[in-house]
């Protein structure tokens, strides 16, 4: 009986050039460890270190943390510009406006005025004069 | 441990840029204003007060006749025009006392708490020539 692989072809083939005999295993890998010996390879450490000392990872993970702690710093501590408006607030609150604590007028008047003027964000001391 | 001492650096850097930002020293803007309730131009340089002005007092046209800047620090003055002049004392984060003199006579001594871009008036002297002198602080 003739099997799809055992065709004359093949048969004619196999005798006009004999395969040669497979080489053990071990004398394979002996060479082959023998020829990976002569050709230098890269290892992992070089491989990861990319664009030099100042843009490892540890540089970018310790600037990423230090931005995330200043941009929380930032948010936390910086005042408001303009008071906080929303559909549930019904008393305006206050803004930052600039503040006198203490007046005291040396020239003759006769009234002083303290102003504070929210919605242009400025103070006034009015000091009145004493004449006509 | 790399990643921690170089955490360490970047954050210390940060910190340190942060508190110097916060702490830098402030100027303090100081314009000699006449406010007059007759009609006329008001000068451009007064234009980021101007809403103010118009709105708490009742003046038709301003002045501008002097402007300084001082070092918002213990002892800085300013000679403003007109024998205006501005001393600050007892200066303390955003706080100081202001004391306003014409010709060597003191008008007003007043106690502030400023904030950056808020402005502060002080005003209502009157002027030789008519209207009024207004003082405008601006802390920047």
């Amino acid at each position: 009986m003739i099997t799809p692989r055992d065709t004359p072809l093949r048969q004619a083939l196999r005798q006009a050039a004999a395969l040669p005999e497979p080489r053990p295993a071990d004398t394979f890998w002996q060479d082959f460890k023998a020829r990976t010996a002569l050709t230098g390879q890269e290892t992992p450490g070089r491989l990861v270190v990319v664009g030099g000392s100042l843009l490892s990872r540890h540089w970018v993970l310790a600037a990423a943390a230090a931005l995330v702690v200043v941009g929380l710093a930032f948010a936390l501590l910086r005042p408001t510009a303009a008071p906080l408006q929303t559909a549930q607030m019904q008393t305006p609150q206050a803004p930052a406006l600039s503040s006198v604590q203490e007046v005291e007028v040396l020239s003759e008047y006769s009234s002083v005025m303290i102003v504070e003027d929210i919605e242009n964000g400025g103070t006034v001391i009015w000091v009145a004069s004493a004449g006509p | 441990m790399r990643t921690l001492r170089a955490a360490a650096a970047v954050l210390c850097c940060a910190l340190a840029w942060t508190t110097l930002a916060q702490t830098a020293p402030e100027s303090l803007s100081a314009r000699l204003v006449t406010a007059s309730k007759d009609a006329g131009s008001t000068d451009a340089r007064l234009n980021d007060v101007l809403p103010l002005l118009q709105s708490t007092l009742s003046f038709k046209s301003f002045r501008l006749d002097g402007e300084s800047t001082l070092a918002f620090r213990e002892g800085s003055s300013a000679t403003l025009g007109k024998g205006y002049r501005l001393e600050l004392s007892q200066v303390q984060d955003r706080n100081a006392m202001v004391r306003v003199t014409q010709n060597d006579r003191d008008l007003v001594k007043t106690r502030l708490s400023l904030r950056e871009d808020k402005p502060v008036i002080v005003g209502g002297f009157d002027d030789p020539a008519g209207g009024k002198t207004i003082i405008i602080l601006k802390l920047r």
